[in-house]
């Protein structure tokens, strides 16, 4: 074989092998900035929720409502308003008839992407998690009241999380609901979540004290 | 004379198809991991704890010359070699990923396979 024919393949070949190895790694880096480590979720990565980090405080703030804007002003710490207006920015923008019957954390989702890897399961975990990390439907409940969108959604996954009959998305939804202080709104939810409980004799042997405290919860609301 | 001659070239083309078409296929899977490299992440961050962009990039240059090669130089005892190695060692990667209880996909092909999210099964 020419002698010279072989060396430029091979250079040719090694040229575009390098090429294309580092084009995956530009591509790579432009998907992966949220790059998400295994640690919980910290006050910063919340604050990069809202899903737009290019805009400022300012301009949230400015969408925010009046009510929004007057609960973010009442309080006295400057992270924690920057936090509530990107949460409430967050919310807002759920508020979409396109989003309304979706889970509401395709944030949380982009963010957690990388975690895509351990599986729809682990995946649903991975989001109850950053769910309660995250905190805000608690937040959003005190300050200005569990929004009906939110409490569509709870609804539609516990729904959902019920069928799976995982244990631990199970267990999760359970620490879920009560990380949200599940109010009576939710009862037909908790409902859905207890009677699939009550089928899975194993879970039901290992209950967590999550859910102990959300039925005594139940119970004493009906009494 | 011509016959002979046409009944060798057949015979080399034939002897060399199966290393050839590996060939493409390797190409056809590097293309397609550069055009969507996120799909191989998954796959790495449970099958090695190191950074995914440099398995990526060794995988892609890995592939690319491999493929280029057996499709250009077929016959090179070395070069299927070594692609017989790659092979076994995607093959052993993708064993283990289906020895797991909730495999991610391999990323193989890019998102050839797409991945359904949370909210679409919402």
């Amino acid at each position: 074989m020419n002698r010279t024919y072989v060396i430029v393949v091979t250079t040719v070949t090694i040229a575009a092998a390098c090429g294309l190895a580092w084009i995956s790694v530009l591509r790579l880096g432009a998907t992966s900035t949220r790059d998400a480590s295994d640690t919980p979720v910290s006050a910063a990565q919340i604050a990069a929720f809202s899903g737009r980090d290019e805009e400022s405080i300012e301009v949230l703030f400015g969408r925010l409502t009046k009510k929004e804007q007057e609960t973010v002003q009442a309080l006295p710490d400057l992270d924690e308003r920057a936090f509530t207006t990107r949460v409430f920015a967050y919310v807002d923008r759920m508020s979409g008839a396109e989003h309304e019957s979706r889970f509401a954390v395709e944030a949380i989702e982009r963010y957690l992407s990388p975690r895509e890897a351990r599986g729809r399961n682990q995946e649903y975990v991975d989001q109850l998690h950053a769910f309660i990390s995250l905190g805000f439907l608690s937040r959003a409940e005190v300050q200005v009241g569990l929004p009906e969108r939110h409490r569509t959604l709870v609804r539609g996954m516990c729904k959902k999380l019920a069928e799976t009959r995982d244990e631990e998305i199970m267990l999760m939804t359970a620490a879920f609901l009560h990380a949200t202080q599940a109010r009576a709104e939710l009862e037909p939810s908790l409902k859905v979540l207890f009677d699939s409980l009550k089928q899975n004799e194993m879970v039901e042997a290992e209950l967590p004290i999550q859910i102990r405290v959300l039925e005594e919860a139940r119970h004493a609301r009906k009494k | 004379m011509l016959e002979r001659s046409r009944r060798a070239v057949s015979s080399v083309l034939m002897s060399t198809l199966p290393a050839r078409c590996v060939g493409v296929l390797f190409v056809l899977a590097a293309v397609l991991k550069v055009y969507s490299p996120e799909a191989v992440v998954p796959a790495v961050r449970v099958l090695l704890d190191v950074n995914a962009a440099v398995v990526v990039a060794g995988v892609v240059i890995c592939e690319v010359m491999l493929g280029v090669w057996l499709v250009v130089f077929p016959g090179v005892v070395w070069i299927r070699v070594a692609s017989a190695l790659a092979l076994l060692g995607f093959s052993g990667a993708l064993l283990i990923l289906l020895g797991l209880d909730d495999p991610p996909t391999c990323g193989c092909f890019g998102k050839l396979v797409e991945w359904r999210s949370a909210r679409t099964e919402l």
